[in-house]
């Protein structure tokens, strides 16, 4: 059920991304592509009598997203809260310009609702990119299972917690997961000794979807005997409801222990301290993590988490890779424009052109 | 309870306050009027009068602005359940969320692929199915009014709702959720109060077309169908729905009906207060001018019937702001009697065959038609103060249901943003809008024009 939610609701994002890359496209490339007044409204009037019912999809992508995954939803619209609100602006003043643009036929209007098209179509796909960007690579959460993604924070220590937009076979969408690829983690060691530690993972844990949460790929659980005296619960498989928390320290890393009762164990990862071994300051700021018992078959087949590449470099591809992208959309609408307009030959042209220059530079990349 | 200016849950409020009520000024406004849009398609497939057709041209032009304000301002709101409300989506967003899917899903769709058809349609479709196109329109929006209404209902009235293990709420009965009673009674005093803006806004450009003298044909045309249609829904608005409403409110939330009236003591015969100022530090009404019993009977059926005061409830679940409930509570329900009694003035001059003589008349409909807009934003005042403290009605509290990880600066800052831009937006709104009707619905049929933007 879960999946079929995930599958809608990626099917309604990728619709709205196709159907409203139109409108991006036009919008980036109507000064480049349409050199004076007419040619421009001719742009504009390919998109303006659909403009809003390819609004509709990112309404009801909102509406789908807040039925079928409310975290996901709260962790993070209110963690990227700035950049949400400039895309919603960007939205607005995208819309007010198809509203408004062509009611005049004033030249210094129509140039100024030009340029703020202009504005907002690049700006959002820079942010669309940017936000599809980071979701790719991972983003930190806090301990309210908050996507704390201050928008301009585009690096994060390595032992952070990062969150990936996935799809799993039990439906959890946010996946926070620890990079363990730093070998001075003892995971090791925790394996051989199993007194004290529980729920360090190997990589990857699942929070998200309403239906449960999954661990995913503990191969490097390992429970606390103390703790579950008398129970032997299979190293791989752990959930958590209950509200017990403990704690012990080790070495320099200190673990939460598990409490457990009946069948669920709650993992307090906020005790967690790792030192960063490049600062020599204390990292802090783990979720509290519920974890519900289930066998570990399914791995997702995540990759590790790459804290560190893809900074600016990626985003700014990203988002301009995007936009350049959804601009082809638009070239393929020109396409279909030919009816009504005068200048269509040239338009074309130039359409042809950015989009061989797009599809060279993005192959290039 | 004490609002404080440092306090992020204060400004949460203020935010989607501001927001929720700039975005419905304009779909109260396209709800009321699809139906006179469907109506005069109607006519003209009926009667093949080019008349109709022109009317509806003309305010399809109007509905098409509306409609995309609408969308722009709209867009954030359902953001904002994530953004400024994340505590509350998770809490019970798998419940909400339906209905929100739904609108969006449903809904949305039909008015948004038909909005197109019905602006730019009317040469390629043919009058049969450019009437269709506005059934659809009108269909969609009361839909989508309708969707947007039960998850209201929901914060209102809960229903169809278990409380999962981890402490959020879960689906349990969707029938009981999307047929919740508090929904019906809702949907139909809304509609019927978006009906009134529709009329009263039909009605004053009439009004002000005879005034001015122009489009004498269209203007009789608007003030026919804006004056008949103005005083039924009035009447409506009034009874039965609003009278059901205050009886939902009296059975389910007591507490905000004993705030919306200013009673701190119950008792029996209770009174309607028709002039009196709540003062809560007092616990008190001054100067009142009562009607008693009339509460006992709106409220209960019974002039006899017992109403709660708001003494009888604990102080942590009194609406938190009383005056600002009392206030638009009273001055909502004036305005409800003075629109039925313009219209019911207006409609016994339109039966004696003077409307358009009588200059006065004509004067105070053109006037009034920003006055349904102020009446309906109270009445969503009073229903959304009336909730207070709660955010879900008897289940969450509203201090718990805002995004504690958003710091009260940032959301300052989106208000901000958002006070700017609705501003620019509302006068480019005003702007266009009287540009057309400067032009008039008399203008030449316009052929899209290639150079026009449409929309």
């Amino acid at each position: 059920m879960i999946a079929l939610w995930y599958g809608i609701l990626a099917f309604m994002l990728t619709t709205y991304i196709v159907l409203d890359g139109r409108n991006f496209g036009a919008g980036i490339l109507h000064w480049i592509v349409a050199r004076n007044q007419p040619e421009r409204r001719q742009v504009i009037a390919a998109i303006g009598p659909l403009w809003s019912w390819h609004e509709v999809w990112l309404v009801g992508t909102g509406g789908v997203m807040v039925m079928a995954f409310p975290r996901l939803m709260a962790a993070s619209f209110s963690g990227c809260y700035l950049a949400l609100f400039l895309i919603l602006w960007c939205v607005l003043l995208r819309g007010i310009f198809i509203e408004v643009g062509g009611h005049l036929s004033d030249r210094l209007w129509q140039e100024f609702w030009d340029s703020v098209f202009v504005f907002s179509n690049v700006l959002l796909a820079v942010l669309f990119g940017a936000a599809l960007g980071n979701i790719a690579r991972g983003v930190p959460l806090t301990r309210r299972h908050i996507l704390s993604a201050v928008f301009y924070q585009f690096q994060y220590p390595w032992e952070c917690r990062v969150a990936r937009l996935v799809h799993c076979p039990d439906g959890a969408v946010l996946c926070p997961y620890f990079d363990r690829s730093r070998s001075d983690l003892p995971d090791h060691e925790d394996r051989r000794s199993s007194t004290r530690t529980i729920g360090q993972t190997g990589s990857q844990t699942l929070v998200g979807s309403d239906s449960g949460f999954s661990v995913n790929h503990i191969t490097h659980l390992v429970c606390a005997s103390g703790t579950f005296a008398g129970d032997r619960v299979p190293t791989t498989c752990l959930v958590y409801t209950s509200d017990l928390r403990c704690e012990c320290v080790r070495d320099r890393y200190r673990y939460p222990q598990p409490a457990r009762t009946s069948r669920c164990v709650r993992v307090d990862f906020s005790a967690l301290r790792f030192v960063d071994d490049r600062s020599g300051r204390a990292v802090s700021g783990h979720a509290l993590l519920d974890y519900r018992i289930r066998p570990a078959t399914n791995r997702c087949g995540l990759r590790r988490a790459r804290c560190q590449c893809h900074h600016w470099h990626g985003l700014v591809v990203s988002g301009a890779d995007f936009g350049l992208r959804l601009s082809l959309y638009h070239s393929a609408t020109l396409l279909g424009q030919s009816e009504r307009s005068q200048g269509q030959p040239r338009i074309l042209l130039r359409a042809g052109g950015t989009w061989s220059t797009s599809l060279f530079w993005m192959v290039k990349e | 309870m004490e609002t404080s200016l440092t306090d992020p849950a204060f400004w949460h409020r203020i935010h989607f306050a501001f927001t929720i009520t700039y975005h419905y000024l304009f779909p109260q406004l396209t709800m009321g009027l699809a139906w006179f849009l469907v109506y005069w398609k109607w006519r003209a497939l009926r009667t093949g009068d080019e008349k109709y057709n022109r009317a509806a041209r003309f305010w399809a032009k109007i509905f098409g602005l509306n409609f995309a304000v609408g969308v722009v301002t709209g867009i954030p709101m359902e953001f904002q359940f994530g953004t400024n409300r994340a505590a509350f989506s998770r809490y019970s967003g798998a419940i909400i969320g339906q209905t929100l899917a739904m609108e969006g899903m449903f809904a949305f769709f039909l008015e948004s692929a038909f909005i197109g058809a019905l602006i730019w349609g009317e040469k390629r479709l043919g009058p049969r199915n450019h009437f269709l196109a506005a059934v659809g329109v009108a269909t969609g929006s009361w839909l989508s009014g309708f969707f947007i209404l039960v998850t209201n209902a929901f914060m209102q009235h809960p229903a169809g709702y278990s409380v999962a293990s981890n402490g959020t709420l879960a689906l349990f009965d969707l029938r009981a959720y999307l047929l919740n009673p508090w929904a019906f009674v809702q949907f139909a005093h809304n509609q019927c109060a978006a009906l009134v803006t529709g009329s009263f806004v039909v009605a004053a450009m009439g009004a002000f077309y005879t005034l001015r003298g122009t489009h004498p044909e269209q203007s009789r045309l608007y003030l026919n169908a804006g004056t008949l249609v103005g005083l039924v829904a009035s009447l409506l608005v009034a009874f039965p729905t609003g009278d059901a409403q205050a009886k939902m409110v009296g059975k389910h939330q007591p507490a905000t009906l004993a705030a919306m009236e200013g009673r701190f003591e119950g008792g029996r015969l209770a009174e309607v207060t028709m002039i009196g100022q709540p003062n809560v530090s007092e616990q008190r009404l001054e100067n009142p001018i009562p009607l008693p019993g009339a509460l006992s009977f709106l409220a209960y059926g019974t002039f006899k019937s017992y109403v709660k005061g708001l003494n009888e409830f604990p102080k942590d679940t009194w609406p938190d702001n009383i005056e600002l409930l009392y206030y638009a509570f009273h001055i909502m329900i004036t305005l409800g009697m003075i629109f039925i009694g313009i219209m019911a003035w207006a409609n016994w001059k339109r039966w004696r065959g003077r409307l358009e003589s009588s200059t006065a008349l004509l004067w105070i409909l053109m006037l009034a038609f920003p006055f349904p807009y102020i009446a309906n934003s109270l009445g969503w005042m009073t229903a959304e103060l009336g909730r207070q403290p709660w955010l879900v009605y008897g289940l969450f509290r509203t201090n718990q249901g805002y995004s504690h990880n958003v710091a009260a600066g940032d959301t300052i800052f989106t208000l901000i943003g958002f006070v700017g831009l609705y501003f620019v937006v509302g006068l480019l709104f005003l702007y266009l809008t009287a540009r057309e009707i400067h032009h008039g619905p008399d203008a030449p049929a316009s052929v899209p024009d290639p150079r026009e933007v449409p929309v």
